[in-house]
Order: C-alpha cells, then structure tokens, then sequence
C-alpha cells in the first residue's frame, strides 16, 4: 500500500494470472475437443402422395433433370405444353435451361431428379446443390 | 520502492505478471504470462465460435463417407436408413441376411417391382411399432398419419441402381419425405 499526499490512499495489486492461464487451458482443451469444422445437413428430396394433397390441379409442364453416367452430361426434358429434351455439359447449364423454362411457367415449381444406374450418389447430390437456388424443389424420381 | 529486498542481480523492479526461475548459471529468467493470457483468449474466443450443441444426433458409420454439398437445411429427427457397399441398416440395426458386395445386392434379393423385400419387411416392423406406440398413445395420436420423413444417410459411391431400390421399398411402407443426409463444411 502506497500513499500519496493530501491523504489519498492508492492501492497497488498484482493480477495473479497463473490461475487464469489454468482455467484458459482446461476451457481450449475442452472447446477444442467439442470444436465442430464439419457439419451435418439435409437436402429434402420427398414427394408427397396426391392421396394427401387432395386433388392437386396437374401444372401444365413436367420438368425431369437427367444426370448421365460417364461425365455424359445433362438432360433437361420438358413435357406437357411443351415438349422438348435438352443436352448439356454441366448443372449449372442445366440450371440456367430450368430457370427459363421457369420464368415462362411460374406455376411449375419443382423438378424430378433422375439418373443412369450406374451415376454415383455424389453426383446427385452435387447437381442437387447446383440446382437447387433455381428450384429449390427436387424429387428423386425414376423408381 | 523495492520490493522485497535486494534482488541479488540486475535490482531492476518486479515486472507485474512475471515470474521469476533460477537456472544453473543464477540467471533469472522472467516467463511472460501476459503474452499467453492474449493467447489464450484469442483461442478461446475461436473456439466459442466453434462451439455447437445440437439435439440431434446423427450418428455415421466408420464404413460410410457422406457427400459433401452447401446449402442444405438443418437436421430433423426421423428414421434413420444407411447404406453402405456391403449392409443397409435401420437405425444402426443391419438387416439380416442382406449382404451386398460393392453396392450390388444379390439377384435373389431383388424383386421385379425394383424394391428389396427384406429393406421392406425391416421397414414394415418399424410402421409397426410407430402403430403401437401411437395407438398405445391414444385416439388421437393414433389418427395421425404415420411420420413419412426418413433420413438417407448412403455413402458417396452408392449407385443411383441401388438408391432406386432403396427409395423404392421405402415408399413401400410410406416413407415418402426422403432427407438426404450430407456434409457441409463450416
């Protein structure tokens, strides 16, 4: 304890910081230990019988993505009021085509996702994430 | 104002936050706590932002390497299916006597409708239960429709021949709301 003039006590005090340190290091072992870098999450790819929907109003196009096997490319097939079958090298291609095609059929709002037997789950899955800003939509078909 | 008497070597004052070793040569040798106090706040700070808590807990097999994809949604709670190259489980439970050697089921366990009637049989028991349990729960659980959600939880080189077979039998049994389980990187 110190003192200065006109009667002011100042109070001088060391910080002890070994305990701090102590308690830092059991906290970073254990936040270290529950640290995820990875996570877990879910692409919807149901559908929903039309027994439940009620009587669901058909729309008037049906959109089906077509994923080739060997790097073959893509298949955009429209049926309905209009019908067409289109090729492409990439999903994101494919993704430009359905956004078209969306813009002139505002009501269509999903898209049935089919592949060769042999197009690996990877690959569905990544033509999913690039699909999916365009038509967040997506059911697994051809079964 | 010293503190503590003579230090016996350099008599320079205590620095706050420093301790003080002797070595053999009786050098003092002033560790710095200050420093790693930055340090470990920094980290710490890190690992707050890192730190999740879920409810849910998915569970992945050691055989199974999940595809990785961005902008998925959050985890639901629903019946889990895993399918690797050798087993399909449900709910971490393989089902019996349906082997497959690299993603290919036996011919004999395939049927001409494209389903796999031991996945639908294993599946068909656990509608069951869900039954009991909501019939067991009362009327008006058991008027519910049955939970059509069910997490696919396949590794990356599952063909698309075999995922048809499994979502298949699947909607067998009314699991119709596939959620395709996938890896996001944060």
């Amino acid at each position: 304890m110190s003192r200065r003039g006109g009667g002011h006590q100042v109070l001088d005090f060391d910080l002890n910081l070994a305990p701090i340190i102590d308690a830092f290091t059991v906290l970073i072992t254990f936040m270290l230990a529950s640290a995820s870098f990875l996570s877990i999450s879910i692409f919807d790819a149901g559908f929903t019988p039309a027994e439940q929907v009620g009587d669901p109003i058909p729309p008037p196009i049906t959109l089906t993505l077509n994923i080739k096997d060997k790097a073959a490319g893509y298949e955009v097939i429209v049926k309905g009021k209009m019908n067409t079958t289109t090729k492409f090298n990439t999903p994101e291609e494919a993704g430009e085509a359905l956004k078209q095609v969306k813009e002139k059929f505002p009501e269509v709002d999903s898209v049935t996702l089919t592949a060769d037997d042999g197009v690996a789950y990877e690959a569905i899955v990544k033509t999913m994430e690039k699909v999916r800003p365009v038509m967040p939509s997506m059911i697994l078909g051809g079964f | 104002m010293h503190v503590g008497g003579g230090d016996g070597g350099g008599g320079g004052s205590r620095r706050k936050g420093a301790r003080k070793k002797r070595s053999h040569g009786n050098e003092e040798v002033a560790l710095q706590i200050t420093s790693m106090a930055d340090i470990f706040t920094i980290l710490l700070v890190f690992l707050l932002k890192s730190y999740s808590v879920s409810a849910i807990n998915v569970n992945v097999g050691k055989d199974i390497h999940l595809p990785s994809a961005r902008g998925g949604t959050e985890q639901v709670e629903a019946m889990k299916l895993e399918v690797t190259g050798t087993t399909i489980a449900i709910e971490g439970i393989a089902i019996p006597d349906l082997v497959m050697d690299n993603y290919r089921p036996s011919p004999r366990d395939l049927s001409r409708e494209g389903t796999i009637p031991k996945l639908v049989e294993a599946l068909g028991k656990e509608r069951a239960k869900q039954r009991a349990l909501a019939s067991a729960q009362g009327s008006e659980t058991e008027k519910k429709p049955m939970d059509p959600k069910l997490l696919v939880i396949a590794d990356k080189q599952v063909p698309y021949k075999l995922l048809k077979y499994v979502l298949a039998s699947a909607s067998m049994q009314d699991y119709t709301d596939f959620k395709l389980v996938v890896v996001t990187e944060d």
